[in-house]
């Protein structure tokens, strides 16, 4: 999160962390009578913003592009309420799509041609070597000089060469079975498969898991099970008996530790190029070497395409499409389709940062993805002055943000079509129309209307210095159907007084109403307009 | 934050049939062989490298740029060269469309995807690919023949991985790219 720009957060009220009940009482402070008379309030997402905003919220906090919309939940879901699910597997540097029975045994690394320079972990590319000729098939050379390979692996950006290491090849294409036969060598890869040759009676006798192994939370907590850590007691005694089944297991490898000689060498080092760094030992996990000359090139890692599903209705929110080149979706329930979208504007002449104490207008553009017209309520949460009997509340939480006025708490917001983009074509062609309108329609703190957005206008006036930002509650309605919506009861509850809305604001926060055809949503956001200046 | 209007000098500018907006104080050169798709936006002193192509042959692409472009001031486009089997060639290059070249970059990739944002003062190496839908960050180096698969955020030098940009890229970078066109207007 960067403080200094300014910003609009979505508040996502992940059902882990906001439906607790017991949660909103601590965060939410004098609020609480008002959340417990209410029935629901366990049920209710609380009020995440007390009269600061805790930073203990922050990590609830996303801009618009990295949320979801559940249609089933009618819920917004961010990052950490919805269920990864692998869809498959490629290599980033060819593309290519590796089928998930075989990503077990390549390691999750390409079993082509790509390897990652061990220095500057960059792409290595294959060259051949000037000064060999390929080889021809069938030349007398080839017995005569079985070991000059005449390619090899070079480095772009940081000039390493393979031959450095002794690493050349025959061929230029299916590199990475080249080098199988020296990856399979090497003492580690050997005691694994021992390890899992010893256990393997062990786990035949446990019924194999059926739960379906992509889910990426369950697949590492399914292989602990298997090993009888994670089972049911009942399970576990049962175990425990087969435990005893498993013999001793001895070590195959033997390797002689090179402790003392890796401190003579680090002792009689002069310089300390020669000395790998930790990312270059992490890259080389095995034996992480110290000397840079021991690192080899390492296959590259394979990555993921994911879909993603709501956590608590099992939707799917989106599905990829399983080629690796495709950047199209199945699915793609985003928020930024659903909910609208507030950006910032300065008026004319008036520029960041704000100053203390200082009122300071600013437009609040909605812009209504929906092909419905929105009717949109602005509230900010009351304040509390800064009183000595709240001694018990931290100080992050006494502390008021300033003073924000919305000029215009209750607006419409027009409905999208995809015909205004063309109509803006014709518009932007001529210069008036990017003038700003006249001050004489700035009544009801509206600044503009058109198409589908609305901007309106507040008024900001900072207390304390450091970073401004304030809470904003956005509720908002639209008639499903294709009915003009006309202007229902809910507006009428609309009430200045903040308390009264604070009541409002949690019996219909993210609540459909079904029995009307008039859809409401509520959601918290946080504007942040940067440092305030004196 | 929404980005301001920008002006610019209405006799800077020249505006093609299609709405691309030229700067009069860009070095363009081998124009014939520059291909613009409509509504790119090039502006002061970029240097667009058309003349350098292939040897022999006629008349070839050398650069094609797609639609709702913008070279931001001081870009550098230069199509990539290599010697191959002793013969030394440029190879034309390929930018799709609502791409983002941040100030003072140089771009000598083969091919960059659609909807893709490259910050102020990277270097992207020759034959880069750069697949759609990603963003190099400001002062990013990416070295030659580096891959950068769709919805990735690369930096650093040599750049890296860093993160992965949200399913609505698309869109968000769409929306960007047109909002800055319509917002790229003469002063008068």
């Amino acid at each position: 999160m960067q403080p200094a720009t300014p910003f609009v957060y979505y508040h996502c009220a992940c059902p882990d962390f906001f439906q607790t009940s017991g949660r909103s009482v601590d965060a939410s402070g004098s609020r609480d009578a008002a959340n417990d008379s209410s029935s629901a309030s366990d049920r209710q997402p609380y009020v995440p913003f007390g009269t600061s905003i805790a930073t203990d919220t922050d990590f609830s906090l996303f801009p618009l592009s990295r949320l979801y919309f559940c249609e089933d939940c009618h819920q917004i879901r961010c990052p950490s309420c919805v269920q990864d699910e692998v869809i498959s597997y490629y290599c980033p540097n060819c593309l290519f799509e590796v089928p998930t029975a075989s990503v077990k045994s390549e390691k999750n690394r390409c079993a082509r041609n790509c390897f990652q320079c061990p220095i500057c972990q960059n792409t290595l590319s294959v060259v051949a070597n000037p000064d060999i000729p390929p080889k021809e098939p069938g030349s007398p050379e080839d017995e005569t000089k079985p070991s000059v390979n005449p390619y090899h692996l070079f480095c772009g950006v940081c000039r390493w060469d393979s031959q450095e290491v002794g690493i050349t090849f025959e061929k230029p294409t299916s590199l990475a079975m080249q080098l199988q036969k020296s990856e399979d060598a090497s003492p580690d890869i050997k005691e694994f498969d021992h390890l899992k040759e010893h256990f393997e009676k062990f786990l035949r006798y446990n019924t194999p898991q059926s739960l379906p192994t992509s889910f990426l939370s369950l697949s590492s907590s399914g292989s602990f099970s298997k090993m009888g850590y994670n089972t049911s007691m009942q399970n576990r005694k049962g175990n425990v008996a087969r435990m005893d089944d498993v013999g001793e297991y001895k070590a195959s490898e033997h390797i002689p530790h090179g402790d003392m000689d890796v401190m003579d060498n680090l002792i009689n080092i002069q310089e300390d190029t020669t000395v790998s760094n930790l990312e270059q030992r992490f890259n080389q996990v095995y034996d992480q070497p110290y000397d840079t000359n021991q690192l080899k090139p390492q296959r590259i890692h394979l990555r993921i395409k994911r879909s993603k599903r709501c956590r608590t209705c099992r939707h799917i929110l989106i599905k990829p499409e399983q080629k690796a080149q495709a950047t199209r979706f199945k699915i793609k329930l985003v928020a930024m389709n659903y909910i609208p979208n507030i950006t910032m504007q300065m008026l004319p002449r008036k520029t960041l940062p704000l100053r203390q104490n200082v009122p300071t207008q600013l437009i609040l553009k909605f812009t209504n993805p929906l092909y419905e017209e929105i009717s949109v309520t602005l509230a900010t949460p009351q304040q509390h002055q800064t009183k000595g009997d709240q001694v018990d509340a931290p100080e992050d939480l006494r502390k008021p943000w300033g003073r924000v006025t919305l000029l215009s708490p209750h607006f419409t917001v027009g409905a999208y079509n995809e015909t205004i983009e063309y109509d803006d074509e014709l518009l932007y062609g001529k210069p008036s129309a990017l003038s700003t309108p006249a001050a004489a329609t700035w009544e009801n703190g509206v600044y503009e209307k058109r198409n589908n957005y609305t901007s309106i206008l507040i008024e900001v006036v900072p207390d304390y210095e450091g970073d401004f930002k304030f809470p904003l509650l956005v509720n908002y309605s639209y008639k499903s159907d294709e009915d003009q919506l006309d202007t229902g009861g809910y507006e009428d509850e609309d009430g200045d007084d903040d308390d009264d809305e604070g009541g409002q604001k949690r019996s219909q926060t993210l609540e459909r109403q079904p029995e009307e055809r008039t859809k409401t949503y509520s959601f918290w956001c946080v504007v942040g307009l940067g440092e305030v200046v004196q | 934050m929404e980005t301001p209007v920008i002006y610019y000098d209405r006799a800077e500018y020249i505006e093609t049939d299609t709405g691309n907006k030229v700067s009069r104080k860009s070095v363009i050169c081998g124009s014939q062989n520059i291909i613009l798709g409509g509504k790119t936006i090039i502006q002061t002193g970029c240097v667009i490298r058309g003349d350098l192509r292939r040897t022999g042959g006629g008349h070839t692409v050398v650069v094609a740029i797609g639609r709702y472009c913008l070279l931001a001031h001081g870009s550098i486009i230069r199509p990539p060269y290599k010697t191959y089997k002793g013969i030394f060639s440029y190879y034309p290059m390929k930018i799709g469309d609502h791409v983002t070249i941040g100030e003072g970059s140089i771009v000598q990739a083969a091919t960059i995807g659609s909807y893709v944002t490259i910050g102020k003062n990277c270097v992207i190496g020759r034959f880069a690919i750069i697949k759609d839908c990603c963003c190099i960050a400001d002062n990013t180096i990416i070295p030659p023949n580096t891959v950068v698969p769709s919805f990735s955020i690369y930096d650093g030098s040599p750049g890296a991985y860093r993160d992965e940009l949200p399913e609505c890229t698309q869109e968000l970078y769409e929306l960007k790219t047109k909002d800055y066109y319509a917002k790229f207007t003469p002063r008068d």
